[in-house]
């Protein structure tokens, strides 16, 4: 029964191999740009809140 | 004027577009699968195995058209020194990379229902291995290499001397006897697909375009962001 589906359907499952092969390496791709890039701009913010908080803190200080 | 060397310009574009782009992506994917995967009639020869065309053509012109870029941009920069296009190069060198892998694994799938085999040493797929491996050895230079310029300076040199493999990519079906089809669409005359396999075809390509784009506004402020801050904490230069 499996096989009859198998031989009945060989080409479809190069077919759908190859959209799934396509839009999953898509897939990886944009999540690791975007996953790059939200953590960069996270450490710039952090990094920012950083500069903001030392110098308040210093100029109370003084 | 669209100011090229200037990152704002290309921030401000992504931070007031990439909602649209993203949106536009959605719906030409949505459009172009349906239609690649359903509408569009089989091919009297191949039957169902054409519809991997509808992502095989479209991944390698991009990955073809990225490389282009990448070689313009390498050149520009080992030449005039201006380095913002290095850093375009680098950002779409994963790009192309990814689209030069689609390329391979797909038109490896369609080769097997078709022509009786998954690869052959033919002079289009060896050719189209070569980009494949040029982006490979770009994107691990950069990896590889800590120091920035050196960096730079090699991988512009790998991307000008790899531009000597598109022209092959290309004309490899006209100059040799290949099992590859010669191209069924050209620049200079019309198409010899029908229409009805020719609107997925290029719906499907410009919702790749659309998702490259989006793709290299976000690696592009990306690498923006950490080259300047490479510069402040003084490391790897």
């Amino acid at each position: 029964m499996i096989i009859e589906i198998f031989k009945a359907n060989f080409v479809w499952l190069f077919v759908i191999t190859s959209y799934l092969i396509t839009f999953f390496s898509l897939f990886v791709l944009y999540f690791s740009s975007s996953q790059k890039l939200s953590a960069i701009t996270h450490l710039e913010i952090s990094k920012d809140r950083e500069i903001k908080s030392f110098s308040s803190a210093s100029s109370q200080e003084i | 004027m669209f100011d090229l060397q200037n990152p704002k310009t290309f921030f401000n574009f992504s931070d007031q577009n990439i909602f649209w782009l993203k949106v536009i992506f959605f719906l030409t994917a949505i459009v172009g699968l349906v239609f690649s995967l359903f509408i569009s009639p089989q091919d009297y020869l191949q039957q169902d195995a054409v519809r991997i065309m509808y992502v095989h053509v479209p991944a390698s012109w991009i990955s073809l058209f990225i490389f282009a870029v990448i070689s313009f941009s390498s050149f520009l920069s080992l030449i005039f020194k201006i380095r913002v296009f290095s850093v375009y190069a680098k950002s779409l060198a994963p790009i192309g990379l990814v689209f030069a892998f689609i390329s391979l694994s797909t038109g490896s799938l369609w080769g097997y229902p078709t022509w009786g085999t998954f690869w052959t040493w033919d002079a289009r797929l060896t050719s189209m291995l070569i980009l494949f491996f040029t982006y490979v050895l770009y994107v691990v230079l950069w990896k590889w290499i800590k120091n920035y310029f050196l960096a730079e300076k090699i991988t512009n040199i790998v991307g000008i001397i790899g531009f000597i493999n598109l022209p092959i990519i290309k004309y490899s079906v006209d100059w040799w006897n290949t099992l590859h089809q010669p191209s069924s669409i050209t620049i200079y005359s019309a198409p010899t697909i029908h229409t009805s396999m020719l609107f997925p075809l290029l719906v499907m390509f410009f919702s790749f375009c659309i998702l490259s784009l989006l793709i290299f506004l976000m690696r592009y402020k990306y690498e923006i962001i950490s080259f300047k801050n490479s510069r402040y904490d003084n490391r790897n230069f």
